[in-house]
């Protein structure tokens, strides 16, 4: 009844290294942005990945269609390991990933026409026949909602939802079998958003994909999720079902998360006590030790400052890194991906 | 009845822009009471923070023209008076609060200068007592170590820290309104949570009246006792929130609030407002939400509804609304 796992990552870590300071003897600092992360979509599947800035959302989803250099672990699509695809090997895989960004505007080119802005990938990818590509470009503005006049015009003639379509027309153009939506829809509107994202369900049937869908907003999209992976300075804390993380969340962020935001109800509001984190998000090139997250958490204990806690599995594939929710006392600990030998297998 | 903080009647603001005439804020009018906490929500180009800031005139002259019949400030006429006359009022009378701190902090200045500039012009206050004032603030907006940040720049403090920074400028000298124009958008949520009570319990110390605007009607079921709705650069509804959330009059307002992120509804039957806002240099004559509105008739299509009183405290421009009407 499942269906396969299309993508999978794991124990990924995706690294940076800062430029080191002048005259500095010591190493250039090394930034792990996405650190030791599991995690494997199924085919047809939307994974909603939510965190606020700096939790590495947005590198792991470079990294899992290769765009970010991956330091350690291993990333297999369709059954195949692709962590070290080169050439045309990963131009060819490409074609069956695609990545929709936040700001439409910078991710098209003010000086094409819509026509060929979703004519190249075509091009790229060797549909050549006029025609050919002339009725697949007016096929995929149909399908996202556009008028098949659009294809002679300019981004700058369009509004902000309207070059969103644009943008997730080209992204489809070649049927991918696997997208990674970066935040496409926090540059728009409120009514907005909703169309679009109601474009991305549509499309999701019509043309089988699946979805990476990364947002800072989880009320926009855990509804829109089949599950949801919950992550903090580059870490995951939390992954399940959108059901159970929602109804039943184990880890403190997430249930931080949940509560700060709104819910359009004043009668909710009035009587909903907000738990306010502590202080900011700490700088990713700098995690504090133990749990990354003991420094604003409400609940910590003494173990948390000292061990990074392991994901415990509470079944259902709902799973959370929390010494306190942890049965039995505190949790093991979560691995040291530098520690950890690469993938035999690459 | 002028014992309004703010008294604006029928606001014209219209952008000239390369022989193109914008017309954003197309006959606004609202009162608030002191003390008096309201929201004004709306999209991008409803006009709703190009209204606000007409306030304390801080829209470009050259560029805006702005016209109204009242353009009161607690009992001051804002639109006659001088550059130096409205600088006396902005401070002590009216204080903002914007999306991005750092285009509103100076960057080569210290943070303790910034926070009482206003002090030391409208007040008089000395370099030390002014710091120790500064201090004072920082410490009240809940930044750890503030005599150490009273010397820091700008750069040198997180997005979070930033947006207190500028909420302790905004609050030095106690003002009667305060406006926050998307304080928390460019914040993470767990931040903007934060922010947000912060700026609350502070509005109930003071007593201050205060207008947050925002796109986000969620956030404001969180802070507002009334809400106002812009589409189209004119009010097209007004009510307590205890009547607007659960029943809204105006279209527009149900389908924003069935746009608007939430946990409880099913996505398969969350309903979108189709189509796209206006353009703000189209004039129109007609409801600008007709386009796109489900209960559009010709009458829609051929005048603009006028914003009227329909019980309950509530105001809607809507000639088939959903409550409270014919």
């Amino acid at each position: 009844m499942d269906q396969p796992v299309l993508v999978e990552a794991r124990k990924l870590s995706v690294e940076f290294t800062l430029r080191k300071p002048l005259l500095s003897r010591r190493p250039a600092p090394v930034v792990q942005a996405v650190r030791n992360m599991d995690l494997s979509i199924r085919r047809g599947e939307t994974v909603a990945l939510v965190g606020e800035s700096g939790c590495g959302k947005s590198t792991l989803g470079r990294a899992m269609i290769r765009t970010a250099p991956i330091a350690r672990g291993a990333l297999r699509f369709d059954g195949e390991d692709i962590t070290h695809l080169r050439g045309e090997a990963l131009r060819s895989a490409r074609s069956r990933f695609q990545m929709i960004f936040q700001d439409p505007y910078s991710s098209l080119n003010p000086k094409a026409r819509i026509f060929d802005t979703l004519a190249e990938p075509l091009h790229v990818h060797g549909k050549t026949s006029r025609a050919e590509v002339r009725g697949k470009v007016s096929e995929i503005l149909d399908a996202v909602g556009l008028s098949p006049d659009f294809a002679a015009r300019y981004p700058h003639e369009f509004s902000g939802g309207q070059r969103q379509r644009v943008a997730i027309a080209r992204a489809v153009i070649l049927q991918p079998d696997f997208i990674v939506a970066d935040e496409p829809l926090s540059a728009l509107d409120v009514s907005m958003q909703l169309q679009i994202l109601k474009l991305f369900d549509e499309l999701r049937d019509r043309f089988s994909l699946t979805y990476l869908f990364i947002s800072h907003d989880l009320a926009r999209v855990f509804s829109f999720a089949d599950r949801v992976a919950v992550m903090y300075l580059g870490q995951l804390v939390e992954i399940g079902r959108a059901a159970d993380i929602t109804a039943n969340a184990r880890h403190p962020y997430t249930k931080a998360l949940l509560a700060a935001a709104p819910s359009p109800d004043p009668e909710v509001e009035a009587t909903r006590e907000v738990p306010v984190l502590k202080g900011d998000i700490p700088s990713p090139a700098f995690p504090p030790p133990g749990c990354r997250f003991h420094t604003r958490c409400p609940i910590a204990m003494e173990v948390c400052a000292r061990v990074d806690p392991a994901m415990t599995d509470f079944g259902g594939g709902h799973m959370a890194a929390c010494h306190a929710v942890h049965p039995g006392g505190p949790s093991p600990s979560r691995p040291d991906p530098t520690e950890v030998k690469k993938d035999p297998t690459a | 009845m002028s014992a309004s903080i703010l008294d604006i009647e029928d606001l014209h603001v219209t952008f000239r822009q390369g022989g193109r005439s914008i017309h954003a804020v197309r006959g606004v009018s609202l009162r608030l009471q002191p003390g008096e906490v309201v929201g004004v929500v709306g999209e991008s180009g409803s006009g709703k923070s190009v209204a606000m800031m007409s306030v304390a005139r801080l829209l470009d002259e050259k560029q805006a023209g702005i016209r109204a019949d009242r353009l009161d400030l607690d009992g001051q006429p804002v639109l006659g008076l001088r550059k130096r006359q409205l600088e006396a009022l902005r401070g002590p009378t009216v204080s903002y609060i914007f999306q991005d701190p750092l285009s509103s902090l100076n960057p080569v200045l210290t943070v303790g200068r910034q926070v009482t500039e206003g002090l030391r012009r409208h007040r008089g206050l000395d370099r030390a007592e002014a710091r120790t004032v500064a201090i004072d603030l920082l410490r009240q907006v809940g930044i750890p170590s503030p005599e150490l940040r009273v010397n820091q720049h700008p750069h040198e403090a997180s997005g979070g820290m930033r947006q207190r920074m500028m909420i302790a400028m905004a609050l030095a000298l106690r003002p009667k309104l305060l406006i926050a124009d998307e304080p928390t958008t460019a914040l993470d949520v767990t931040v903007q949570a934060d922010i947000i009570r912060l700026v609350q319990g502070i509005q109930r110390e003071v007593g201050m009246a205060m207008i947050w605007v925002t796109h986000d009607l969620a956030l404001l079921a969180r802070v507002a006792r009334r809400v106002v709705v812009m589409y189209g650069g004119r009010i097209v509804e007004d009510a307590p929130s205890s009547v607007l959330y659960s029943a809204p009059a105006h279209p527009y307002t149900r389908g924003l609030l069935d746009s608007t992120s939430r946990f409880d509804v099913p996505f398969r039957q969350q309903t979108p407002i189709p189509g796209t806002p206006p353009d703000p240099a189209q004039r129109i004559e007609a409801c600008a939400f007709a386009p796109r509105c489900p209960r559009a008739t010709d009458l829609c299509r051929s005048r603009i509804p006028p914003l009227e009183d329909r019980g309950q405290d509530r105001r809607a421009a809507c000639f088939h609304p959903l409550t409270g009407g014919a």
